[in-house]
């Protein structure tokens, strides 16, 4: 089928969202621990290619590339249930299984290293598909290999398919736990990579997850597995996969689910990954995204939830919540959204939704950006009929929003705190890259602050400039038209709703 | 055998009987001079037959040839050959004797009168009761019945008498005559039906006449007076009888001479079919007319079926105060509708239309057969294959003209079978559709089982309630029948939902990958681009991964390529009909607005234009290259079309008509989408390098505080002084962006708009209908289908000239400026490169200069084409903005308004900044 996604998964976390991913995709469609179709899924309406490809013998493979330079968390997959699921051609683990050290820098060299291999293997998915659509990138940037392989390999993707669309999901350190010392280092080395190869970035910020997890699903006092279960995601994993019952591991699997939803049930918009993010990403630099979820499902925690009503209305409000949002980030107060996804699951009536919309506009819950096309964009999609869940509808929020920002500024200060003393530089100046200086962290702390200044200029209005070039203006006729319209609009749409 | 040769001949004169008297003795005449001819060439042979011929041609001039007067006679009735035929002999020999009368006694007066009499009570004339002096066949009505005259010289008692009788025989014999010319086969059932109930009733006449005969010969006490005493009630009856005959009789021609009927029986029907067929023009039917009234004046259709029916029926009602005469009309009417009764019957329970003599209500068009739904795009086999004679149409006030006979001039019943019996006047519309429904049921080759709560041979009567019962339980059961069938048998609810799958693009991935697949065919002028490729990869693309109800139908869906632009093509139909919806000519095909489009659409434009241009100064016109540009590149995705084939009963519902309101919805989404598509590849390229490389050069480009002062965008020469080149470069990059991403966000809020906000939920509101069994009737099952396409048009802005123009304008200016994609990469590269140039050799003042001229030029000349797109863009929501403020205060209520609202307030969003 058209616009297929080849996933990538780096590193341990990578590896672990991956592998939850994975068994979410196959519940949500129907296909067994062995790739097979269960006899109950006749249901329809769904597209698997763009996930999967059937073998000679039926059975669905996902389009996954599993990449990691030390054993332990493929090994696991590969004892799981789920073993016979992947393509084994498509595994790669390391030889010498000693990782990257969470070193960026080893981790990055180690990519040059297994940089053919790899290649291979993204190579002939590339060609096993139809119309490859894009990439999509699960890896954490605290550690080494998701954060240094990652890099090296964004690059490259970058390089050898500049007119495919890389996406990833990156997981974003925890701002309190420090739990690998050279994080800042690697996370900042990686943002620069983000920011110039990657097309979108999903911000899966590991702190925001575990705030979400406690608050939302009350898990008041995280057990010690638990903890473990939040840690998982950036680096010390006591891997717990297949017992977990409630962790931002599953957070992020209901995003990554989620944000796919209109890819794998086509409705009558979004059914590409480039319809999605364009809209969601006018100017090319500004693409790190921020998801909001609501419900989130649990499999265990569910009966100690309230369940509460949810309407279209409520869902897209929640969305709004920041407390919602799986990035912990602290706007200003001229912090804006440049864009709004939300993508709605579930039987929705969609006069419904106009009729929210209205309301949120009304109520003003949104600020958006003074200069460009603003307005929330819906996109309706079915769920799937094989996981039932108690929630009618469900959303999730992709939000391109300035305040996300803050977070870069404090990796930014992060950065410097550690770089002010020149702390664990050895293990890097180890590595080739190195050799002749410390420039690349200039550099990637330079694209970063770069980055900060474009979401700030985000915010004032003018961003885009009428100036400079206009030789005779854009007539009268135009700002006649602007101001008439916005004076116009408060009654159209308070006439709209008598209207209703 | 000679004498047989004639024979033949016999039949064509029958089919002459509706001939007046002259012209039928001219054609015997004829005959027989030719039949003297022959005589002479025949041999002896035939020695029989001579002897009659000899008799013939002594004859010939004066009267008719015996031989076939008695064998005519014989077939009408036995006593007519003594009434009409032997007058003139008679009459010379009866004023000859009649003065002979003034000198006899009375008693003997009233005897040869009393004898006279009861030959004149059938018909023949006596010696002192004689036809009038001036009456020969020829002239007088048969119909009118003979007004006998009595001898004056008769007594006064007695003639005052007689002539209190004769009416009587003039009843008889307008009677008689009435049954003998209406029993021939042209005045179809009801009448043959009405004449035998009317030879029985004469039957009892004539027994009586026997009665009284008897007593004139055997009883001397017999008078005059007892005559009249036996007669009086007879006379009231057949006053009755004959009342009906002669009002049956003249009811087709008010100047009451017999019309030839058969004679141009061809004619009518083939300008009705004409007419059907929409051919005739003016010109045709009046030649057509022409030719109709050389032949005979009248309306050509004899007073037949329903119209027999209603006369007696209305005849009953205004005599209804006459015991006697409701019960003779009634039973009249019984036993002439007993045929019609029959044919109902028989139509209403499976379908079959055995009406050979056009008596019936229904009216068969046989040559709209279920072929015609292949190509028809005014649903003609539904509508017209099966109408009402009298040209009303079910559900709607709307007449059909066409093949409906004028009515006739006095009182203004309509002719023949058209005319609709007055109690079944409510009912014409169920008797219709039951056969109608039933009929479909049997194309599709079904055995029909007839109701089994109802034995078909049950007597039924047309004044029986029971009958208006049968009618009504047909007429459930045929719609109940032909609902389930479409709608269980023939999977309608599926069918629907793989329109709007296909049509709707309610899982448009499909659409998708056919337009990666055949992205380069598509490229291509519609000329030449391959139907059997792109339809190729349209199965391919439909194969693969569907599956269950997804993958139903999908061998139906056809690429087409359609011959005109889809704006173009709708502007000339709104242009021309105002509505599209509005009337059958608006989607009579292409061809036809072909003829008229251009010149109204041209002039209509034109006038537009010259408003705009006063608005808009010159962007006007560069808009109009850009539209020349894309007319002459007509590229075959814009002609791009899916076509659906079903099957026959299916046909009826998921008709052209339908199909190319579908057709229509598809191609303006598919225009939406690929504008969305090519958007989105520009986005992608614009993440590469020469887009998203920064100029480090001018750190402050992009940030400048927010605390500054409000921008001013109304003055903005004075805002920036245009010194730094990388602010301006930056500028411009972000402005192709924003750009870029208005026109994509425009696109997708349309987009949306047309799919969740109309599509959707009037597809749900229809789908809930279909199964909630709110549709009772498969017309209206029709009707809902079509209305629900319709709403879907209207609300999708598809049928609003002012809107649609607008808004075609501006997804042509969206689709060219995405083509410019490569043209903005190029500059913008050549502009890096310029500006590294710069950083490195700082000498080289004049080649900077030199490089950034090009890139000035560039830029300005990309700029005359963003300057084109942001009053267009503008223009359109202002557009909208405006039109639907205005008309909101005008006409609140008005439903296009409400339903384009909410696009309103997703437009406004891209508005924005502006």
């Amino acid at each position: 089928m058209p616009r297929e996604i080849v996933t990538v998964q780096l590193g341990q976390c990578g590896n672990q969202m991956g592998s939850v991913y994975w068994q979410r995709l196959c519940a949500e469609h129907g296909i067994n621990k062995e790739g097979i179709l269960e006899e109950w899924a006749t249901e329809g309406g769904d597209r698997k290619d763009v996930f999967f490809y059937q073998a000679d013998d039926e059975h669905y493979i996902p389009r996954a590339i599993l990449v990691d330079l030390e054993p332990r968390v493929i090994n696991n997959i590969l004892t799981s249930p789920f073993a016979n699921l992947y393509n084994p051609e498509n595994i790669f683990v390391s030889q010498d299984g000693g990782g990257a050290g969470n070193n960026w820098a080893q981790g990055y060299s180690a990519g040059e290293r297994i940089y053919e291999e790899v290649m291979e293997m993204v190579d002939r998915e590339a060609e096993g598909s139809d119309s490859l659509e894009g990439f999509m990138l699960m890896h954490s940037i605290a550690g080494g290999t998701g954060s240094g392989v990652g890099s090296f390999l964004l690059e490259r993707l970058n390089d050898k398919f500049p007119k495919k669309l890389i996406q990833t999901y990156s997981v974003f350190p925890n701002a309190q736990e420090g739990d690998v010392v050279v994080q800042p280092y690697n996370a900042m080395l990686t943002l620069k990579r983000l920011v110039n190869h990657a097309d979108s970035v999903v911000v899966l910020d590991n702190g925001a997850l575990s705030r979400i997890s406690a608050d939302r699903l009350h898990v008041s006092t995280p057990t010690f597995d638990q903890t473990n279960q939040l840690v998982s995601i950036s680096r010390r994993s006591s891997l717990l996969l297949y017992r977990q019952s409630s962790s931002p591991l599953h957070s992020g699997r209901d995003v990554m689910a989620a944000s796919t939803q209109t890819l794998r049930y086509p409705g009558y918009m979004n059914n590409d990954l480039v319809g999605i993010i364009a809209s969601l990403i006018p100017t090319p630099r500004c693409h790190f995204l921020m998801t909001s979820y609501t419900p989130f499902t649990s499999d265990q925690i569910d009966k100690a939830k309230v369940i509460r009503r949810t309407t279209v209305l409520d869902v897209m409000r929640r969305l709004l919540q920041p407390k919602n949002r799986m990035v912990s980030t602290t706007p200003s107060k001229t912090a804006c959204y440049i864009s709004i996804l939300n993508i709605i699951q579930g039987d929705v009536d969609p006069t419904d939704v106009h009729q929210s919309l209205l309301r949120i506009r009304e109520r003003q819950l949104a600020n958006f950006i003074p200069w460009g096309p603003a307005s929330i964009q819906v996109a309706l999609t079915r769920k799937s009929p094989y996981v039932t869940t108690n929630h009618r509808v469900s959303g999730l929020m992709l939000a391109n929003h300035t305040s996300i920002a803050s977070l870069f500024k404090r990796m930014i200060d992060q950065f410097d705190r550690l770089k002010k003393r020149n702390a664990f530089l050895e293990q890097y100046k180890k590595e080739k890259m190195f050799e002749n200086g410390l420039g690349e962290f200039d550099d990637a702390k330079a694209t970063a602050e770069e980055l900060l200044k474009e979401y700030k200029a985000c915010e004032s209005a003018d961003y885009i400039t009428y100036v400079s070039r206009l030789p005779h203006d854009l007539n009268p006729v135009r700002a006649n038209n602007s101001s008439r319209s916005r004076c116009f609009h408060p009654q159209g749409s308070s006439e709209a709703d008598q209207a209703h | 055998m000679n004498p047989h040769t004639p024979r033949p001949r016999v039949g064509a004169r029958k089919k002459n009987l509706g001939l007046s008297a002259k012209e039928y003795i001219k054609v015997t005449g004829t005959i027989a001079s030719v039949r003297k001819g022959r005589h002479f060439f025949d041999g002896a042979d035939d020695d029989i037959g001579r002897g009659s011929h000899v008799s013939g041609d002594r004859r010939a001039n004066g009267r008719d040839e015996p031989s076939f007067i008695e064998e005519a006679s014989f077939i009408r009735a036995p006593l007519n050959s003594r009434v009409s035929m032997s007058p003139s002999v008679n009459n010379v020999k009866g004023k000859a004797r009649m003065d002979s009368l003034d000198r006899v006694p009375i008693e003997l007066q009233e005897a040869m009168v009393l004898e006279d009499l009861l030959f004149a009570l059938v018909g023949i004339q006596g010696t002192h009761i004689t036809y009038p002096p001036d009456y020969s066949p020829d002239d007088e009505d048969p119909l009118h019945g003979v007004h006998f005259i009595v001898n004056p010289s008769l007594d006064p008692s007695l003639r005052d008498l007689v002539e209190r009788i004769l009416p009587l025989a003039t009843y008889y014999t307008g009677i008689t005559s009435f049954v003998e010319m209406r029993s021939h086969l042209d005045f179809g059932l009801v009448n043959h039906a009405l004449c035998a109930a009317i030879r029985t009733m004469l039957k009892d006449y004539h027994t009586l006449l026997a009665q009284l005969e008897h007593a004139f010969n055997t009883s001397p006490q017999f008078t005059l007076q007892k005559l009249w005493f036996y007669v009086h009630p007879t006379l009231h009856t057949l006053s009755l009888l004959y009342l009906l005959t002669t009002e049956l009789a003249t009811a087709d021609d008010p100047s009451g001479s017999a019309s030839s009927p058969s004679s141009s029986e061809s004619d009518p029907e083939e300008a009705e079919r004409n007419e059907a067929l929409g051919l005739g023009g003016a010109k045709l039917k009046a030649v057509l007319k022409d030719i109709n009234k050389d032949v005979n004046e009248s309306s050509g259709i004899a007073v037949k079926g329903g119209e027999v029916l209603s006369i007696i029926h209305e005849r009953m009602q205004t005599m209804s105060g006459d015991p006697s005469a409701s019960k003779l009309y009634g039973t009249l009417l019984r036993s002439a509708g007993k045929p019609y009764v029959d044919m109902v019957g028989v139509w209403i329970r499976t379908g079959r239309l055995v009406d050979p003599y056009e008596e019936l209500c229904v009216k068969e068009s046989k040559f709209i057969d279920r072929g015609t739904l292949e190509m028809d795009y005014t649903d003609e086999y539904w509508e017209r294959r099966y109408t009402l004679r009298d040209g009303s149409t079910p559900g709607s006030s709307k007449r059909q003209q066409a093949g409906v006979p004028s009515p006739r001039t006095p009182g203004g019943r309509l002719p023949g079978g058209a005319c609709v019996p007055l109690p079944l006047e409510r009912w014409k519309f169920k008797i219709l559709l039951a056969g109608k429904y039933l009929n479909v049921i049997r194309e599709c080759g079904i055995e029909i089982s007839s109701d089994p709560t109802h034995p078909d041979s049950e007597e039924l009567f047309m004044d029986d309630e029971r009958f208006y019962k049968a009618i009504e339980d047909a007429y459930t059961h045929a719609n109940r029948t032909l609902l389930s069938l479409l709608l269980r048998d023939q999977q309608l609810i599926p069918r629907l939902r793989s329109l709007k799958r296909y049509f709707f693009l309610s899982q448009s991935s499909f659409l998708t990958h056919l337009l990666d697949l055949s992205h380069s065919e598509l490229r291509k002028s519609s000329k030449s681009a391959s139907l059997v490729k792109l339809q190729s990869l349209l199965d391919l693309a439909l194969n693969t991964d569907a599956q269950g109800e997804d993958a139903m139908f999908r061998e139906d869906v056809k690429v087409t390529m359609a011959s005109s632009g889809l704006y173009d093509w709708l502007l000339k139909v709104v242009n021309e009909s105002g509505d599209l919806g509005g009337g059958e000519e608006g989607e009579g095909g292409m061809d036809g607005h072909a003829h008229t489009g251009p010149q109204s659409h041209g002039s209509h434009s034109r006038k537009k234009g010259e408003d705009e241009k006063s608005l808009l100064g010159e962007t006007y016109s560069s808009i109009s290259i850009v539209e020349l540009l894309a007319d002459v590149l007509f590229e075959a995705i814009d002609a791009l079309a899916l076509d659906y084939g079903v099957k026959f009963p299916l046909s009826l519902v998921i008709s052209r008509k339908t199909i190319l309101r579908y057709q229509l919805i598809f191609r303006f989404l598919l225009h939406l989408k690929h504008v969305e598509q090519s958007l989105s590849s520009m986005w992608i390229e614009h993440k590469t390098a020469p887009w998203r490389k920064p100029t480090r050069a001018a750190p402050p480009a992009t940030s400048r505080p927010p605390s500054a002062a409000p921008p001013s965008p109304s003055n903005p020469q004075s805002q920036l002084p245009n010194t730094d080149w990388h602010t301006d470069f930056q500028n411009w990059r972000k402005r192709v962006f924003l750009l870029r991403a208005r026109m994509l966000a425009f696109v997708q809020q349309i987009l949306a708009f047309a799919t969740f906000e109309v599509l959707e939920p009037n597809w749900r509101k229809l789908e809930e209908r279909l199964n909630a069994g709110k549709v009772e009737t498969v017309d209206q099952l029709l009707r809902d289908h079509v209305d629900f396409l319709d709403t879907c048009l209207k609300e999708c802005m598809l049928t609003s000239s002012k809107l649609l123009k607008a808004y075609s304008r501006l997804v042509t200016t969206c689709s060219t400026f995405a083509l410019y994609t490569s043209t903005f990469t190029k500059s913008a590269s050549r502009a890096l490169a310029a500006s590294s140039n710069n950083t490195t050799g700082d000498l080289e003042m004049a080649k900077r200069w030199d490089v950034l001229g090009k890139f000035e030029t560039n830029f300005n000349h990309w700029f005359k084409v963003q300057k084109l797109n942001y009053p267009v863009l503008q223009r359109l929501i202002h557009h909208i903005l405006l039109q639907v403020h205005l008309d909101c205060v005008q006409f609140y209520a008005s439903s296009e308004n409400v339903s384009l609202l909410p696009l309103v307030v997703r437009l406004n969003s891209i508005k924005s900044s502006a």
